[in-house]
């Protein structure tokens, strides 16, 4: 019998089920500017808004001039000190080289309007509550214990250990917390939530973040980047949070040196541990969400954590945002060829 | 007498449509148009003319019987068209075959998928035993279902049985490249891509119903917008017949008998001829099966579990879902409702339905 990978026995063409083009306009310069001057849709140029205006509120000030020059490529005020950004690295006499180069980061701007790549399946893909409903089948997702929407809170299986709430929604969610048991109605914040079980406490653990994407060509999904990231698993996305984060190379499954940044802070990466380590549990993880993501072939970008247990890699989160800070403190991600296949096709 | 004076008229239906905006409105709305200036019964007069102000299509005198009945309380086609924009930005989570089955996965049997065909794209193969049948011509025999992607009025449905990478139905048989390449001739021609599923065997009870169709339990599911509460909003068996073949829409033909949703007992047959009008009985006009006082087995159990569907998929507001009863007794999962509401109506209007009254009015559609 010949082997049987689901959705990939031959060219599918399956992906896109539908055309995903965000842009009508051609797509060939790659860089921030080619991206800003093609946004034609209601909703890249909201994202486009939502940026700017995030950008205008962090305190305090950057000097103008470098300003400027992250805002202009797309990147939060943060990004300059914890990537090593700077005006000064463009070459007067070939400024364009600059520009390509700064294309290959994921940037703050290019991340909120991935998302949109999901089709017609963006909006419910930014709903955790639908994500881990949907993939329970394909994916070992972490037990999902209940939810809370509108007021009601809404029991989906047995408690046991920590419970980890988290918003419902990936484009507006307030802060991670935990709860001992399920809450009752109409306590704690209004906003909808999602409750997870999860096997560990407040306390640090590794989380192994691996962003994913489709790449056109294969018609799989492919591992764009992935990070190892060590703290407390509400604390991995709140902002001013300090953690510790490794560089995963997809390749071979090595976590690279070990840096400290805090979330939003504008300060540079203090690098802890100089020793590369091999990543437990990286191989069984990454099997485990390219084979199921390839069963349920509808994702064009999703990022999931996934810890190790005795019992295999665990799924605790799912979202369509991607980690910018996390992904590339060692550098960008955006320049594998699959990742400028990816943008030339959805135009992102 | 001019039968707008007898009749109310609360929602001027006339002055909606100004009101409608966006693509997706003036669509449905086309659509209604083209659907009703298109249908041959009651060509003209102030009763055509009521209903096209109305939004209900012309054979909707006859089927919901408005010499008797209160036009008021039913819900019209043009709405009926657009009840899922009531789950906003979700709308298309339950309509999406291939998201359905997942995401129903854990509370009833939804059948397997084995290949999908994505527009102008190849066919992808899902499952090892479709894998089999199309690069091995081996495997095991198998009932097919072959439909759109997505529900709604575009593309076709079809059965086939396929045993050794051979299949046999839609009136042809040949190799899995032959079915392949139909199929690829349907979603070209209708813009959809197509989904290959299993086709669950019905149960002895909806066998019993009528065997030489697919009979259907469609339930209207939605919630209490106030507090989230779930609630079957209404169940109705949809049963073929002789002239119904398996389309059981009404006026083909189709038969359809209320389930009571607190007991499961199955009320009179509801029976549509466009020249006679609508009638009721207590047999299958076929088979002489006594349908009327029959009890959907475990019904209890069939409850409680689409109350469950419904409250753990808190983001939607309103479910149209079709399942049969399968041997075991519990749901198996048939898909998305087709939008055949005049087999919910002729029981009981749907705005009678506090429930689902209050979200049609809160949503405004």
């Amino acid at each position: 019998m010949s082997m049987f990978v689901p959705g990939g026995v031959r060219p599918p063409g399956l992906f896109p089920a539908e055309p995903r083009v965000i842009y009508q306009t051609k797509r060939k310069n790659l860089t921030h500017e080619g991206r800003i001057g093609r946004l034609d849709r209601t909703e890249t140029l909201n994202a486009f808004r939502d940026f700017s205006h995030a950008f205008h509120a962090h305190r305090p000030r950057l000097e103008p001039e470098l300003g400027g020059y992250l805002h202009n490529h797309g990147f939060l005020p943060d990004k300059g000190a914890l990537f090593g950004l700077s005006p000064e690295l463009i070459d007067p006499e070939n400024p364009d080289e600059h520009s390509d180069w700064l294309g290959q980061y994921l940037s703050d701007f290019q991340a909120a309007i991935l998302p949109l790549a999901n089709g017609r399946y963006a909006p419910a893909g930014s709903n955790r509550l639908f994500q881990w409903r949907l993939q329970r089948r394909v994916l070992p997702l972490a037990p999902l214990v209940g939810s809370r929407q509108s007021g009601r809170v809404i029991r989906h299986g047995a408690t046991e250990g920590a419970i980890l709430s988290r918003g419902m929604n990936t484009g507006r969610e307030g802060l991670p917390a935990w709860h001992d048991a399920l809450p009752g109605a109409g306590t704690g914040d209004d906003d909808d939530r999602v409750y997870i079980g999860v096997p560990c406490g407040q306390e640090a653990v590794e989380v192994t973040r691996i962003a994913v994407l489709h790449d056109p060509q294969a018609k799989l999904p492919f591992v764009l980047g992935a990070a190892l990231l060590t703290g407390p698993l509400d604390a991995l996305d709140a902002p001013g949070s300090a953690m510790e984060c490794r560089r995963i190379d997809p390749e071979t499954g090595m976590a690279g040196a070990s840096r400290r940044f805090e979330r939003g802070a504008v300060a540079a990466p203090e690098t802890v541990d100089e020793n590369s380590r091999i990543v437990p549990g990286w191989w069984p993880a990454v099997t485990a969400v390219l084979s199921g993501l390839r069963q349920l072939p509808v994702w064009a970008v999703i990022q999931l954590d996934v810890i190790d247990t005795a019992e295999g890699p665990m799924v605790v989160d799912l979202t369509d945002r991607l980690d910018v800070a996390a992904l590339q403190l060692d550098g960008p991600v955006m320049g594998a060829e699959a990742a400028i296949r990816f943008v030339k096709e959805f135009g992102v | 007498m001019s039968t707008k004076s007898t009749l109310p008229l609360k929602i001027d239906h006339k002055s909606y449509i100004k009101t409608l905006t966006g693509d997706d409105k003036y669509l449905a709305w086309k659509q209604f148009s083209d659907a009703f200036w298109n249908s041959e019964t009651l060509r003209s007069g102030a009763r055509s003319e009521f209903l096209f102000r109305r939004g209900f299509l012309r054979d909707k005198w006859v089927i919901y019987g408005f010499d008797n009945n209160d036009p008021e309380y039913f819900l019209s086609d043009f709405q009926a068209a657009q009840i899922n924009q009531a789950n906003g930005i979700y709308a298309n989570v339950f309509q999406d075959r291939m998201l359905l089955c997942h995401t129903l996965a854990g509370y009833c049997t939804v059948p397997e998928i084995h290949a999908l065909r994505g527009l102008d794209a190849e066919e992808v193969s899902l499952t090892q035993a479709w894998h089999g049948h199309r690069t091995e011509a081996k495997g095991p025999a198998m009932e097919v279902m072959i439909q759109p992607l997505l529900a709604g009025p575009r593309g076709k449905a079809a059965a086939v049985r396929i045993k050794n990478g051979r299949f046999e139905g839609i009136g042809k048989s040949g190799d899995m490249e032959l079915l392949s390449n139909i199929v690829r001739d349907w979603s070209k021609a209708s813009r959809v891509p197509y989904l290959f599923t299993q086709n669950l065997r019905q149960g002895a009870f909806m066998q019993e119903l009528y065997p030489d169709t697919q009979n259907r339990l469609s339930v209207i599911l939605g919630r209490n917008l106030d507090n989230w509460d779930p609630e079957v909003i209404a169940a109705t068996m949809r049963i073929g017949s002789a002239r119904s073949g398996g389309n059981l829409d009404m006026v083909q033909g189709g038969l359809s008998a209320p389930v009571d949703v607190d007991t499961g007992l199955l009320g009179q047959v509801a029976q549509v001829d466009i020249d006679t009008g609508l009638s009721f009985l207590e047999e299958h006009p076929d088979t002489g099966t006594r349908i009327a006082g029959m009890t959907v087995p475990n019904w209890d159990e069939i409850r409680s579990e689409l109350l469950r569907i419904m409250d753990e998929s808190s983001y939607m507001r309103i479910a149209l879902l079709d399942f049969t009863i399968l041997e075991d007794g519990k749901l198996g999962l048939l898909g998305p409702s087709q939008l055949d509401l005049s087999a919910v109506q002729v029981h009981q209007p749907l705005l009678r339905k506090k429930v689902f009254a209050e979200t049609m009015r809160k949503l405004t559609l």
